[in-house]
C-alpha cells in the first residue's frame, strides 16, 4: 500500500466535521485585525451579547467590527482625568447595587428569550494611514436583540438606522439543538456542531467576592492589565443581558472593588438621560464608562471616551455610546413585551 | 475537499497590497484560505487548538502584510509557512493527538460493498501505526510530509513555505516516507516511490 494514500486516509479520519471553519472564527479574525489597526481602543462590543457575541457577530455586526475605530462626538467631557474620587465611584456603585437588589425577581424559563433594545451612536473611521477625520462615517443604530435563554431557541437581532428611514437588517441566530446548529445563508443550508450558548446564566455568583473572581476569570487571558480586563468583563456581562437581581447587585459591588475605577461626573447617555458614570481608563488610550441614572442609579448604558490625542483622535471625543432602552424576558423572538 | 477560491478578481498580492490601506480587504484573504488552513490545522492539532492556530495565523499575517513580497501572486505558501510556525508552538498537543489515534485503533463500523469494506478496513487497520509513526517523526520532516500528503504542495511550494532548499525538501520527504513505510510493516521491495508533484 502506498503510504501517501494511507496518509490521506489518516487525514480524512482527522478531519473536522464541517468542511468550512466555524463562522465565529471569521468574526474573531476580522475583529482582531480591526482591533490591531484601531489599537487605540477596545472595539465597541456594544452590539454583542456577552455569551452570544460569536453568533451575533455573524451579520451586521461584522460591518461595525471591521469599521474598526469608532468615534463620536457626543458630550465632550474633556480629556481631563475624571475629577471625582474613587470613593464617589464606590458610592455610585453601591447605589446601583442597591437599585438592582430591589428589582423584582423574574422567573426565567429555558425556552424564553432575553429581549434587549438599545440605541447606539459611533463613528467608523477608515483605517488607512492617509485617512483623516473627514473620512469618518456615523453609525447610529437602533438595535433589538432576542437571545435564547438556554441557547436552543432561534434568536434574532434586528438593526435599523436611527435616521433616514433605512431598512432593518435582520440577523438570524439559529439555536443549538441536539449538538447541531442549522444555518441558512444565501439560500444554502448548512449544519455545524455546537454547544448551546445560554443567554441567561443561572450559575452567576450573588456575592461581591465570588463575582469579582468571576470577572477576573472571564476577563483573563489578555495582555491588558488585569483590573482593566475585570472592568471590561463586567461590561460584557451586563451588556444586552438579563441578570438576576442578586447577581446584578454583585456585579456592581465587585466593580466597586476594582482599583482604578473613578467617577466621570454628570453625563448624558445616548438617549439623552442624565446620568453619572464610573469609568476605568484603558491602557489603549480610551476610557470605558458605565452610566447610571443620576437619581435611581439604575444602569443606563455605556460609553467610551478618548483620553489622549492619538491616532487622529482628540481627547474627549466619544468613541461610542449606547443607551439600553429595555431589557425583558419574552416568550418568542420578535416579541417586545 | 480543499476549497480554493475560483474566479478570482485579483490575485493575492493585489489583495494584500490593497489591505495596506483598506484593512477590510484582508477579509478576502481570509475567505480564500481559511478553509484549507483550518482543515490542515485541525488535522494536526485537533479541535481544541485549530481555531486558535488559524486566528493567530491570520493575525500574524495581518501584522506582516506590509512585508509581503508583492511579486508573489499566490499567498498560499506564505500563509502555510505562518500556520506551520503556529503549529510548531503546539507540538505537544499535536503529538498527543497522534498518540491518541494510535491507541484508539479502529473501532468504527464500515458499511458498503465488499471491496470498499475491505479497502476501508485495511486503511483503518493501518491508521494506528501510521499515526504513531507520524507522531514520531522529527517536526521538520513532519512539516514536509504533511504539506505534501495533506495539502498537495509541490516541492517548490514546500521549499517556499518552509524557506528551505528543494534538495532539503526532497531528502526530508524521502526520510519521512521511509519511516512511515517501515511503520506500516512494509519494507515491501515491490513498492516504488513515485515522484510527488
Amino acid at each position: 500500500m502506498n503510504e501517501l494514500k494511507t496518509l490521506d486516509d489518516l487525514g480524512t479520519a482527522l478531519d473536522p466535521a464541517s468542511a468550512s471553519p466555524p463562522e465565529r472564527l471569521r468574526q474573531r479574525v476580522l475583529a482582531e485585525t480591526a482591533q490591531e489597526t484601531g489599537r487605540a481602543f477596545r472595539l465597541p462590543r456594544l452590539t454583542m451579547p456577552p455569551m452570544g457575541w460569536r453568533i451575533a457577530a455573524a451579520g451586521g455586526l461584522a460591518a461595525a467590527l471591521t469599521a474598526g475605530v469608532l468615534t463620536t462626538q457626543v458630550v465632550n467631557v474633556g480629556g481631563n482625568p475624571p475629577a471625582s474620587t474613587a470613593s464617589a465611584a464606590v458610592r455610585i456603585l453601591q447605589g446601583a447595587a442597591s437599585e438592582a437588589r430591589n428589582r423584582p425577581a423574574v422567573a426565567v424559563r429555558g425556552d424564553q428569550f432575553v429581549y434587549a433594545e438599545s440605541i447606539t451612536t459611533a463613528i467608523g473611521m477608515p483605517q488607512g494611514q492617509d485617512s483623516g477625520p473627514g473620512d469618518m462615517t456615523v453609525i447610529a443604530q437602533r438595535r433589538q436583540a432576542w437571545l435564547s435563554v438556554d441557547g436552543t431557541g432561534d434568536g434574532m437581532i434586528r438593526e435599523r438606522p436611527r435616521s433616514g428611514g433605512g431598512t432593518a437588517k435582520v440577523m438570524e441566530m439559529p439555536g443549538c439543538r441536539d449538538g447541531i446548529r442549522v444555518w441558512t445563508k444565501g439560500g444554502k443550508v448548512g449544519t455545524q456542531p455546537c454547544e448551546p450558548e445560554a443567554h441567561y446564566r443561572r450559575d452567576l455568583p450573588t456575592d461581591a467576592d465570588g463575582m469579582l473572581a468571576e470577572l477576573r476569570r472571564a476577563g483573563g487571558d489578555t495582555k491588558n492589565p488585569r483590573d482593566q480586563d475585570a472592568f471590561n468583563a463586567a461590561g460584557d456581562l451586563i451588556r444586552e443581558a438579563y441578570i438576576a437581581p442578586a447577581s446584578l447587585a454583585a456585579v456592581f459591588d465587585a466593580v466597586a472593588r476594582i482599583p482604578g475605577v473613578t467617577v466621570v461626573g454628570e453625563v448624558k447617555d445616548e438617549a439623552g438621560r442624565t446620568g453619572v458614570a464610573v469609568a476605568l481608563t484603558q491602557v489603549q488610550g480610551s476610557r470605558t464608562e458605565l452610566i447610571f441614572d443620576a437619581r435611581t442609579h439604575a444602569f443606563l448604558g455605556e460609553r467610551s471616551t478618548q483620553v489622549r490625542n492619538q491616532d487622529g483622535l482628540k481627547a474627549g471625543q466619544v468613541l461610542d455610546s449606547t443607551a439600553v432602552l429595555k431589557i425583558a424576558i419574552v416568550d418568542r423572538a420578535g416579541q417586545t413585551s | 475537499m480543499v476549497t480554493t477560491a475560483v474566479a478570482r478578481d485579483a490575485d493575492d498580492a493585489a489583495v494584500i497590497e490593497a489591505s495596506w490601506r483598506d484593512t477590510e480587504k484582508f477579509a478576502v484573504l481570509y475567505d480564500r484560505y481559511s478553509a484549507q488552513l483550518y482543515r490542515y490545522a485541525y488535522r494536526r492539532v485537533g479541535p481544541e487548538h485549530a481555531e486558535d492556530v488559524v486566528a493567530e495565523t491570520f493575525l500574524a499575517a495581518f501584522r506582516q502584510r506590509r512585508k509581503y513580497d508583492l511579486s508573489r501572486p499566490d499567498a498560499r505558501p506564505w500563509l502555510f509557512g505562518i500556520v506551520t510556525r503556529e503549529i510548531a508552538g503546539r507540538r505537544r498537543a499535536e503529538e498527543a493527538r497522534y498518540r491518541t489515534l494510535a491507541r484508539s485503533g479502529s473501532g468504527e463500523v464500515v458499511d458498503g460493498f465488499a471491496d470498499q469494506v475491505a479497502a476501508a478496513v485495511t486503511a483503518q487497520a493501518l491508521r494506528g501505526p501510521l499515526a504513531q509513526a507520524v507522531g514520531r517523526l522529527s517536526p521538520a520532516d513532519r512539516d514536509v510530509l504533511l504539506l505534501v500528503a495533506w495539502s498537495q504542495f509541490t516541492y517548490e511550494e514546500v521549499a517556499e513555505t518552509l524557506q528551505i532548499k528543494i534538495g532539503t525538501v526532497r531528502s526530508r520527504l524521502h526520510r519521512a516516507r521511509r519511516r512511515v513505510r517501515e511503520a506500516l510493516g512494509g519494507s515491501n521491495p515491490t513498492t516504488t516511490i513515485e515522484e510527488v508533484r
